[in-house]
């Protein structure tokens, strides 16, 4: 199980990543999150709507109703902020990856 | 037998009652557990169990609460004045709107009005010959009044009808309009200053050709029935911040904005005039530069976006029991220039009041126009701060 602080920090990227893909809804997100972790990121799942919620506010991504096979959701898709808000997180993230990896792997090497 | 329909139902029954959820919200997690339930039956659950387990897996209510109130307090408190002045100006207008129909409509009818034999509607007219005391007339007063009632009873139900309010549609089509900055600006400030001082323009223009002393009982009438309205307007709106629904807050926010602009601009100068009145000193400019000064601290107050009286606004905006003490407040208030009326009307000599009147009216809209600039330059301000802060954090 991940820590709060790291669920916090990093739902803002994986939902940008998903959508970015292609549109989805709220239920739909959640449970691609756990496929793609392997189970590992299990999201509390009343924390995503807010959330969802926020990113539409900063028009980071788009919510639109739509009825698909008669059952009708909340669709959500990554805007053009959205899509450059998440380059700057893919880049953020991949200082801290490789930081971290080539801080562990000397460790590993003077042991 | 387990029934979803109902059991959904119940669900959203107690989510309603909390307060920081839309019913969009609500819309949207239904749609969830919905297909967290079709989910689970189809991996062997019965739907008794799929419910509770979906039920469960989203949070209990309280818990849904603690995450929707991080998001949805987030209106900024510019745009709570901005809509609040929206607002004001907004429903001032119509109410001006009123005025000028009631005279025209009145006008025409005088000289029949007048011939013809006095009419006497038990209770309407004691009260109109309370407030209005001598210049009361019976047909015309009488006629005013229910000119002006049955326009007030169209605006009232115009702002409160709940499926389609117009102050909603107003502030929507004018947010609708924000492709840009500055037409944005543009769109803020033209629209008051054109409905405000277009109708003053219409208003004089009428004035001219209806007769002077007519016009007074007329606008005595209106005052009584604006005084009314206002407290009806006042005591709905109590009821309205008591129910907490987030669904109206662009209504809530407008008829915030209309309450206080008019406390400030009305109530506080009308008292501080009477008062002096009582010690004899009460003439045009003093009532105008009253008028001047109050205008100013609000204006100072208002752009301050973290002055003490803003931060107090905005804890009466969110949502605290402490905005129902405020609606009471300015019940009372109402009530009290009810009571106050007979004095005012019957103290000052009618081109007093005229001169005072239109001396609230000129430093009001200015004000305003002020306020609405002050409003979205600030707005803009920020988001270019805003902006810098994200640029900086890109290049460190």
């Amino acid at each position: 199980m991940l820590s709060k602080d790291l669920v916090a920090a990093s739902s803002k990227p994986l939902i940008l990543t998903l959508l970015a893909k292609e549109e989805s809804y709220g239920y739909e997100i959640l449970k691609n999150i756990q496929k793609f972790s392997d189970e590992k990121i299990v999201w509390k799942e009343g924390m995503l709507y807010p959330v969802l919620k926020k990113l539409c506010e900063n028009k980071l991504i788009e919510a639109e109703w739509k009825t698909v096979d008669g059952r009708k959701r909340k669709y959500y898709k990554i805007t053009k902020l959205g899509l450059k808000a998440l380059d700057e997180e893919r880049e953020q993230w991949k200082v801290v990856n490789s930081t971290l990896n080539t801080m562990w792997g000397a460790e590993s090497c003077l042991t | 037998m387990f029934n979803l329909e109902s059991e959904l139902s119940k669900w959203k029954t107690n989510l309603l009652e909390k307060k920081s959820l839309t019913n969009e919200d609500i819309e949207e997690l239904e749609s969830h557990i919905l297909d967290k339930v079709y989910d689970l039956q189809s991996s062997g659950y019965t739907l008794d169990e799929a419910f509770n387990i979906a039920k469960s897996d989203l949070g209990n209510a309280e818990l849904l609460e603690a995450e929707y109130i991080k998001v949805n307090t987030s209106i900024s408190i510019q745009q709570r004045i901005g809509y609040g002045v929206l607002g004001f100006v907004f429903i001032n207008f119509m109410f001006e709107i009123r005025h000028i129909i009631t005279i025209v409509v009145s006008s025409v009818f005088v000289d029949k009005l007048l011939s013809a034999k006095q009419i006497d509607i038990p209770i309407i007219s004691d009260l109109i010959r309370i407030m209005v005391g001598t210049s009361y007339n019976n047909n015309l007063s009488l006629f005013a009044f229910l000119v002006s009632t049955i326009l007030t009873i169209v605006i009232m139900y115009l702002i409160f009808l709940n499926k389609v309010n117009i102050i909603t549609i107003y502030i929507e089509t004018i947010e609708r309009f924000k492709i840009k900055k500055l037409l944005n600006i543009i769109l803020l400030v033209v629209i008051p200053v054109v409905l405000t001082f277009g109708t003053n323009i219409i208003f004089y223009e009428i004035l001219v050709k209806v007769n002077i002393d007519k016009y007074g009982d007329i606008a005595v009438i209106n005052g009584l029935v604006s005084f009314l309205s206002n407290l009806i307007l006042f005591i709905t709106f109590t009821i309205e911040l008591s129910k907490n629904n987030r669904n109206n807050r662009f209504k809530l926010v407008a008829l915030t904005g209309y309450t206080v602009l008019l406390l400030v601009f009305e109530s506080i100068p009308i008292s501080l005039n009477l008062i002096l009145m009582k010690f004899g000193v009460s003439n045009f400019s003093l009532s105008f530069v009253i008028y001047v000064v109050i205008s100013l601290l609000v204006i100072y107050y208002l752009g301050k976006s973290k002055s003490k009286v803003t931060l107090k606004a905005r804890e009466f905006l969110e949502f605290s029991n402490k905005r129902v003490i405020f609606g009471v407040f300015a019940i009372i208030l109402t009530i009290s220039r009810l009571v106050l009326m007979p004095l005012y009307t019957r103290y000052f000599q009618a081109e007093l009041i005229g001169n005072i009147s239109y001396t609230i009216c000129v430093v009001r809209y200015v004000t305003i126009v002020l306020l609405l600039c002050i409003t979205c330059l600030s707005s803009i301000i920020n988001n270019s701060k805003f902006n810098t802060k994200l640029n900086k954090r890109k290049y460190i």
